[in-house]
C-alpha cells in the first residue's frame, strides 16, 4: 500500500465530514449561506470596517477612531461576494478530484443543494479502502472519527496534506469571526473556524495534533454544550431548550497556516483575505488559548443549566462547566494535563483553575454554592420571547404552495410529455371524489385509478396527462425535506403507481436525506424505475429538483 | 418518557419480547430520540448511524449473547417500534418503512389501540399490496394492537397474520 499526498488528502477529508461505507466513501462539503463575504477595508486608511451588529445602519464605520470614515459612509458593497453552491462545485472538479486522482483511482459522483455538495468515491482500490477503515479503526461516520496515532510517525508531507483534507472538509475562513486586538498597523485579528459537528474527540485531537507536529497554536474553542453555548440560559429560557447542541468550534489564526493549502473555494479566497489583514496589521502575541489564566473568577463561574445532563452530550463532558478549557481537559488533552500535573491538588485545579490551593471540599462547596445562586436568580417564568410579526408574515403557508405547483406540474408535463395536462390541488379532498367530481373524461382514467376507490390517498396536487392519461403526483412541504417525509410520499406512490411522484419543498432538502439519497439509490423507488423527485420550490415558482436523471 | 398507556404498553410487552428471543438480551430502550445524535456508543458500531436522522417512538437495542464468527452473526440487532394514537394509515406505515429500509432493524412494528384504518384494509389483504408496503429486506414490518386494558397483543390484529406465532405470548 503507497502511502501519497492524495491518500492522505483524503484522510483528512474524511476525517472532517465523511462517511465510509462498505464499497464506497462520501465526503459532505456543507455550505448553508448562498453567499458569503470577504472583508471590507476602510478606502481612506485601510484598516478593517464593519457594521454594527443588529443596527439598521447601511454604511460600514471604519475601526480607525482617527479616520473620517469612524462614523460610518463606507459602501457595503467593497466587500467581494462569494457564491458558495458554484464555486465548491467547480473547485471540487477542478482542484480537489484532479488532486486525489494524481495517485489514487476511483469512481465519482458530484451531488449538490444549496446547503451542501456531497462528492461520493467509488470503486477505490481494496487495499486503499481496507487502509482507510483501518486508519478509521473501522468507524464509519466523522461524528466518531478520531486522528490515528501512527499519523504522528508519518512524513512531514503527508501529514500537511492531512491537514489540507481536514481544511477543506471542516474548517471555515469567515471574514466575522476576528478578535477584538490591536496591532502595530491596525485593528482585529481575524480567525478561521474547523466546525466539528457532534464529534467531541476531533476538536482536542486537532488541537495536540497541530502543537505536536507543527508546533502551532490554536486560537479558541466553542464546546456545544450548555455553560458554553448557552450560558445566560437565554436560548433555554427562549423555548430553544437544545440550541447549544450545534457544532464545536476551534479557532485558529490563518499566519500559523501558511504551509498549508486549501483546495475548495471559497475557502482558498477567503483564507487568502484573512491572512493577508493579519500581516499586514502584524500581532505580535501568539493569542494561544493555552496560555491564558485558568483561574475561574466568581465573575466566571456559570449557573447551573437544565440541559447540563442531555443525552446529546458525552458522559465524559455530561454535568457542569465553567470554561472552556475545562472541557478540554476532561477530554484528553495533554497539554492541559501537564499543566494540571504541577498544580497541588489536580482535582481543585480542574474545577478553579487554581494551581496553588489545595483545599478541594472548600472549593468544590464555593463553586457548586455559585453555580446554584445564579441559577436561583435567574427567573425562569420570564416571559418566553415574542415571535416577530414580520418572521410570521413572511413565512408561507402550505396552502399557498399549492397553486404554483399546479402551474410548474402543467410545465413540467408539457415539457417533458409534450401533452397538455389537467391539474388540481387535491389537497381538500381524496383524489377519486376529486377527480370524479372535476374531471370531465373520468371513465377514461377510471379503470386506472380504480383500485384508489375507498383508499383516501391524498396528494396535495395531481396532474393527469390529457392523451397518455399519466398520474402525476404532489406532496408540498413547507419544512426541510427529511426521511419521514419521504416514508409518507412513499406510502402513497406505491399504491398508486404514478408516472412521477414529487416531493417538494420551499425550504433545502435535509443533508441526511441527501447523504441516503446518494449512498442508497433505491431508497426514494416506489416501483421499478420509478423514484420519488426531491424538489425545491424556488420563489419564481420554478422547482429545482435534486435527484433527477 | 413514556407518556400515554399505549407506550406503557409497548414497553411493558417489549421486554416480554426480548426474553422470548433466548439469544439477545435487551440494552437499553431508546424513546423519542433522533438516533443520529443519540449519544450511545453500541449505536455508533452500526454502520450509517449516522444518516438515521430521525426521531421515532421507540429503539430496542439488543445485544447476541453468543457470536457465531462462521455464520456472520451480527453483535447488536435493533427494533424500531411506532405508535399511533389513531388508526394506522398509509403515512404511518411509510413513514415507519422508511426507517426500516435504512436502518435495516431485526424487527419491526407498529402499534395502535384502533388496529389499522379503513383505508389500507385492502392493501393489508391483497398480498401482492401487501408485501409491497410492508416488506424489507425480506423482513416484514408487523402491525398489531393490544387487547384493552392488557399489554397482551389482540390476535386478530396482526398483520401479517403468518407472524401471528412470533407474538404469541
Amino acid at each position: 500500500m503507497k502511502k501519497t499526498t492524495s491518500l492522505f488528502y483524503l484522510l483528512g477529508l474524511i476525517c472532517g465530514k465523511g462517511y465510509i461505507l462498505e464499497k464506497s466513501i462520501s465526503i459532505n462539503f456543507p455550505h448553508h449561506k448562498k453567499i458569503v463575504e470577504g472583508i471590507a477595508h476602510c478606502p481612506k486608511c485601510g484598516f478593517l470596517a464593519t457594521k454594527t451588529i443588529n443596527s439598521t445602519e447601511t454604511t460600514l464605520k471604519c475601526k480607525n477612531s482617527s479616520c473620517d470614515n469612524s462614523r460610518g459612509g463606507i459602501d457595503p458593497n467593497i466587500k467581494k461576494k462569494y457564491y458558495q453552491r458554484e464555486l465548491f462545485s467547480k473547485s471540487i472538479n477542478e482542484n480537489v478530484i484532479p488532486f486525489l486522482k494524481s495517485n489514487l483511482e476511483f469512481d465519482y459522483s458530484l451531488l449538490a443543494s444549496n446547503a451542501v455538495t456531497i462528492l461520493t468515491l467509488k470503486n477505490l482500490n481494496i487495499d486503499t479502502l481496507r487502509f482507510i477503515k483501518e486508519f478509521f479503526d473501522n468507524k464509519t461516520s466523522f461524528d466518531r472519527f478520531e486522528i490515528n496515532q501512527n499519523l504522528n510517525s508519518e512524513v512531514n508531507e503527508l501529514k500537511i496534506e492531512f491537514v489540507n483534507g481536514l481544511l477543506d472538509s471542516c474548517s471555515y475562513p469567515s471574514a466575522g469571526g476576528w478578535l477584538n486586538r490591536d496591532g502595530q498597523n491596525g485593528h482585529a485579528r481575524m480567525r478561521s473556524y474547523f466546525q466539528i459537528v457532534r464529534n467531541w474527540k476531533l476538536p482536542i485531537q486537532i488541537d495536540n495534533f497541530l502543537r505536536d507536529n507543527f508546533n502551532i497554536p490554536t486560537a479558541k474553542f466553542d464546546w456545544g454544550h450548555p455553560n458554553i453555548r448557552d450560558s445566560n440560559l437565554q436560548d433555554y429560557l427562549n423555548q430553544n431548550k437544545t440550541s447549544f447542541a450545534r457544532e464545536h468550534q476551534v479557532g485558529f489564526f490563518p499566519e500559523y497556516f501558511k504551509q498549508f493549502k486549501y483546495r475548495v473555494s471559497p475557502k482558498i479566497e477567503l483564507f487568502k483575505e484573512l491572512l493577508d489583514h493579519n500581516l499586514k496589521v502584524n500581532f505580535l502575541n501568539d493569542d494561544d488559548w493555552l496560555k491564558t489564566k485558568k483561574k475561574i473568577t466568581t465573575g466566571k463561574i456559570k449557573p447551573n443549566h437544565p440541559m447540563e445532563f442531555d443525552y446529546r452530550i458525552p458522559k465524559e463532558v455530561r454535568g457542569h462547566f465553567d470554561a472552556e478549557w475545562q472541557i478540554n481537559l476532561a477530554l484528553g488533552c495533554k497539554y492541559l494535563k501537564e499543566i494540571q500535573r504541577k498544580s497541588k491538588n489536580p482535582e481543585v485545579f480542574r474545577i478553579s483553575g487554581e494551581l496553588d490551593e489545595e483545599d478541594l471540599s472548600k472549593v468544590k462547596s464555593y463553586y457548586k454554592e455559585i453555580s446554584e445562586n445564579k441559577f436561583t436568580n435567574i427567573n425562569l417564568d420570564k416571559k418566553k420571547k415574542k415571535k416577530s410579526i414580520k418572521s410570521l408574515e413572511k413565512k408561507i403557508s402550505e396552502q399557498q404552495t399549492y397553486k404554483p405547483l399546479c402551474d410548474w406540474l402543467k410545465n413540467y408535463i408539457e415539457e417533458n410529455l409534450g401533452e397538455d395536462s389537467q391539474v388540481f390541488d387535491t389537497s381538500a379532498q381524496t383524489l377519486n371524489n376529486y377527480l370524479r367530481t372535476n374531471l370531465d373524461n373520468f371513465s377514461i382514467i377510471e379503470e386506472k385509478i380504480k383500485n384508489l376507490e375507498d383508499f383516501e390517498i391524498r396528494p396535495d396536487v395531481v396532474g393527469i396527462s390529457s392523451t397518455t392519461n399519466k398520474i402525476f403526483f404532489i406532496e408540498s412541504k413547507i419544512v426541510s425535506l427529511g426521511i419521514k417525509e419521504v416514508g409518507q410520499l412513499w406510502a402513497y406512490s406505491v399504491v398508486a403507481n404514478p408516472e412521477t411522484s414529487f416531493l417538494i419543498s420551499t425550504k433545502e432538502i435535509s443533508s441526511s436525506l441527501l447523504n441516503i439519497i446518494s449512498n442508497n439509490k433505491s431508497f426514494l423507488n416506489f416501483a421499478e424505475d420509478k423514484k420519488i423527485q426531491i424538489g425545491m420550490l424556488k420563489k419564481n415558482g420554478n422547482v429545482d429538483i435534486y435527484n433527477g436523471e | 418518557m413514556v407518556n400515554n398507556e399505549l407506550e406503557t404498553k409497548i414497553v411493558e410487552w417489549s421486554k416480554r419480547f426480548i426474553k422470548k428471543l433466548n439469544d439477545y438480551e435487551l440494552i437499553e430502550i431508546i424513546d423519542k430520540k433522533n438516533l443520529s445524535k443519540f449519544n450511545s456508543e453500541i449505536l455508533k458500531k452500526f454502520s450509517e448511524y449516522s444518516n438515521w436522522d430521525f426521531t421515532h417512538d421507540f429503539t430496542l437495542l439488543l445485544k447476541k449473547k453468543k457470536i457465531d464468527k462462521k455464520n456472520k452473526d451480527k453483535e447488536y440487532e435493533l427494533i424500531l417500534i411506532n405508535r399511533e394514537n389513531k388508526s394506522i394509515g398509509l403515512r404511518s406505515i411509510g413513514e415507519i418503512m422508511s426507517y426500516n429500509r435504512i436502518c435495516d432493524p431485526m424487527y419491526s412494528f407498529l402499534v395502535s389501540d384502533k388496529g389499522h384504518s379503513n383505508e389500507i384494509s385492502y392493501f393489508m389483504i391483497n398480498e401482492t399490496f401487501r408485501d409491497k408496503l410492508i416488506k424489507f429486506n425480506n423482513k416484514s414490518l408487523i402491525i398489531f394492537s393490544f387487547e384493552e386494558g392488557s399489554s397482551k397483543v389482540k390476535d386478530n390484529s396482526i398483520i401479517p397474520p403468518n407472524l401471528k406465532g412470533l407474538l404469541n405470548d
